[in-house]
């Protein structure tokens, strides 16, 4: 599913690179928990696997494509197409219903849209029943502001959001920092199900070890990125 | 596909700051519908001055400016400094390349209303708009003395029909003026709506001037001298002088050359002009105003507009983290430029058509006002290509306004990427 070879990385010239990575790769639908020490490049890797950014140089291959030649909208549609993104905290925008937010992949993406009308008929009810494995109660939270939201319960929009439209790639930015433990374990074990339902690869960024033991690998930052240990 | 996403992402995002984007909306619809009644008024204004006169070849008054005579004999705005003795009149009436000629005299009023004197030719004669005749709505011309035929307005206003008396006043106050009292005019006539100044007229004969001028000197009654209507009557009331003349010529070649021979009359120093010729040089005059007020109105547009960029990009920031989701699910920096120029082509939209509401609804309330106290008729007709061009050219800069907070956006949301800053 990923496979980097020889990654370098620098934000400008005149920094240091932060990636340098001579090798990693994920199977597919493979969990893979990625820890590190802030600053180690973990969120510059995924912005790198998501087609954010370009490298300096080597070659990042996901899910059957090489994203170092692909020019900037084509690397936007293979975000759109393939990536599901769930970041720390403030994933949602909040001037749209909890059913639009969970839909906004499909809108920037007709094979993710035709991949959720596969599974549920509409894209709506796609959402409708990812919101439902998350266990958010529309009934009760449908017309309230996102920002009303308990962090918990925007983690598990988040979740629902990333997961819709079958993507491939499932990335997480450290999605349960903001979350205390019970609300974590809770979090944890729906997104850990959700991606199995959805047979997709998950990349799980955390600084909290306590989790690792779920996941099919644990790797840190400083077993595969040469740049974090120099520094 | 994306196109309608990113229409759905503008409008909700600024519903969801209503009243900063109402403000905003409220400010540049103002400005929209300042410039459109600018323009309204200024082509109404045009057009009704145009329609005002037509098929009257010449206007002669005592020698003063060509648009002075115009508005005081024509349009009934401003006064004469002096009138043409009644000889000079007969003179130019008797000039053998005229069809028609009739005289008028200015200088009193009824209720705020000008009195108009002149003959019964002025019925037959009088063209306005495409050369149309004055029509009777009720009634028929003056014929005695203190009779009267009353403009569509004046009849309108002070609730008048045929067979009412009415009072002339002295001078040209609104109230409390000393008036005729002793010599009543009949109303025997009341003309249709013509749009123009001659609905604000109150028509009497030359004679009726005359009659009730009699025992009068300037301001003031003549102490000690009192005329009856009844001996009035008896007297000849021949004008000592009318204010202006109206030539209809035979052939309108021979204009010049009319124009030319009373401008030259020894008799007293005269002026005659040509209609058309007095308004283009009117609208000379009207074009330096009208400049100088679009230039405001201009500035008042590009202050809405700037307090929409300033909205736009006072949000920028706060934003951030709203695009940096989008182009995580896929939205491309081309987007988030796109869905900022939106929401600023949005807020033009929704202005211009608010502005436009706002026009119409202040010109049916200021209508009735605009017209008795400008004369200017300002009819609730369709936009004009005109005013459809200026809404163009506000929505044209409106968009391109959007676009510097767009340019920002994009700038930002290529920097930022996914990273999420708060
Ligand atoms: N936009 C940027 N421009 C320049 N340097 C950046 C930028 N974003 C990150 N960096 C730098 O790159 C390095 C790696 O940052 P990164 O965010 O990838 O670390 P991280 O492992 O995700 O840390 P954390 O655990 O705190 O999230 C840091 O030294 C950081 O200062
Ligand atoms: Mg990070």
């Amino acid at each position: 599913m990923i496979e980097l070879s020889n990654l370098r990385f620098r934000w400008s010239a005149t920094h240091a690179p932060v990636i340098d990575i001579p090798r990693f790769s994920v199977k597919e639908g493979e969990r893979v928990f990625l820890e590190g020490p802030s600053g180690s490049g973990k969120t510059t890797m995924l912005n790198l696997l998501g087609g954010m950014t370009v490298p300096e140089q080597g070659s990042i291959v996901v899910d059957g494509i090489d994203l170092v030649g692909l020019k900037q909208a084509a690397r936007d549609s293979f975000r759109a197409n393939r990536v599901g993104f769930i970041f720390q905290m403030f994933n949602l925008i909040p001037y749209l219903s909890l059913i639009d937010i969970v839909m906004l992949p499909c809108r920037f993406s007709t094979c993710r849209a035709e991949a959720a009308c596969k599974k549920s008929g509409s894209v709506e009810a796609d959402a409708r029943r990812l919101l439902d494995h998350m266990e958010i109660d529309l009934e009760a939270l449908e017309n309230r502001a996102v920002t009303a939201l308990s962090t918990g319960q925007q983690q598990r929009v988040a979740a629902a959001r990333s997961l819709i439209g079958a993507p491939s790639l499932v990335i997480a930015d450290e999605p349960t920092s903001a979350l205390d433990q019970n609300v974590r374990d809770a979090f944890m074990s729906l997104l850990f199900s959700e991606i199995t339902d959805a047979g997709a690869t998950l990349l799980f960024v955390s600084h909290d070890v306590t989790l690792a033991s779920k996941f099919d690998r644990q790797t840190t930052m400083s077993d595969i990125n040469n740049a974090g240990t120099q520094q | 596909m994306t196109a309608r996403i990113i229409l759905f992402l503008a409008a909700k995002s600024l519903l969801n700051r209503w009243l900063t984007a109402g403000l905003t909306v409220f400010a540049i619809a103002v400005s929209v519908m300042m410039v459109l009644s600018v323009e309204k008024i200024r082509t109404d204004a045009k057009l009704s001055f145009a329609n005002t006169i037509s098929g009257t070849d010449l206007v002669v008054g005592a020698r003063s400016g060509a648009v002075q005579l115009l508005l005081y004999s024509v349009f009934r705005i401003g006064n004469a400094t002096n009138n043409i003795s009644w000889r000079s009149y007969q003179e130019i009436a008797n000039r053998n390349d005229l069809k028609w000629s009739v005289p008028l005299s200015l200088g009193d009023s009824h209720r705020g209303y000008r009195v108009m004197g002149t003959t019964d030719d002025y019925f037959k004669h009088y063209r306005y708009g495409a050369r149309r005749v004055l029509q009777f709505d009720d009634g028929i011309p003056f014929d005695d003395i203190f009779d009267t035929v009353l403009g569509a307005e004046v009849a309108e206003a002070l609730d008048y029909a045929v067979g009412d008396k009415i009072v002339i006043a002295h001078g040209l106050g609104r109230a409390g003026f000393t008036k005729h009292v002793d010599k009543p005019f009949t109303v025997t006539g009341i003309l249709k709506r013509t749009g123009t100044p001659l609905d604000r007229t109150v028509h009497v004969s030359l004679n009726g001037i005359e009659a009730i001028h009699l025992d009068w000197r300037g301001g003031s009654r003549i102490p000690g001298r009192t005329i009856t209507a009844d001996q009035a009557r008896e007297l000849t009331l021949t004008p000592r002088s009318v204010t202006a003349v109206l030539l209809g010529l035979k052939s309108r070649l021979g204009a010049f050359r009319a124009l030319r021979e009373i401008n030259e009359s020894r008799r007293e120093p005269l002026l005659a002009i040509l209609p058309g010729v007095a308004l283009q040089e009117l609208w000379s005059l009207m074009g330096t105003a009208e400049a100088a007020l679009g230039i405001v109105v201009l500035f008042v547009v590009a202050a809405g507009l700037i307090g929409m960029a300033t909205m736009l990009l006072a949000s920028l920031n706060e934003r951030r983290r709203e695009m940096a989701i989008l182009r995580a699910v896929g939205a491309r920096p081309a987007h988030v430029f796109a869905m900022f120029v939106l929401e600023g082509w949005l807020l033009t939209l929704l202005a211009c058509v608010l502005g436009i509401a706002l026009l119409y609804f202040g010109l049916a309330v200021a209508q009735p006002l605009i017209e008795t106290r400008f004369g200017l008729y300002v009819p609730l007709d369709v936009l004009t290509i005109r005013q459809w061009i200026i809404i163009s050219a506000i929505m044209g800069a409106g968009t391109v306004t959007g676009a510097v907070p767009a340019w920002f956006a994009y700038r930002n949301s290529i920097a930022d990427g996914m990273t999420i800053r708060t």
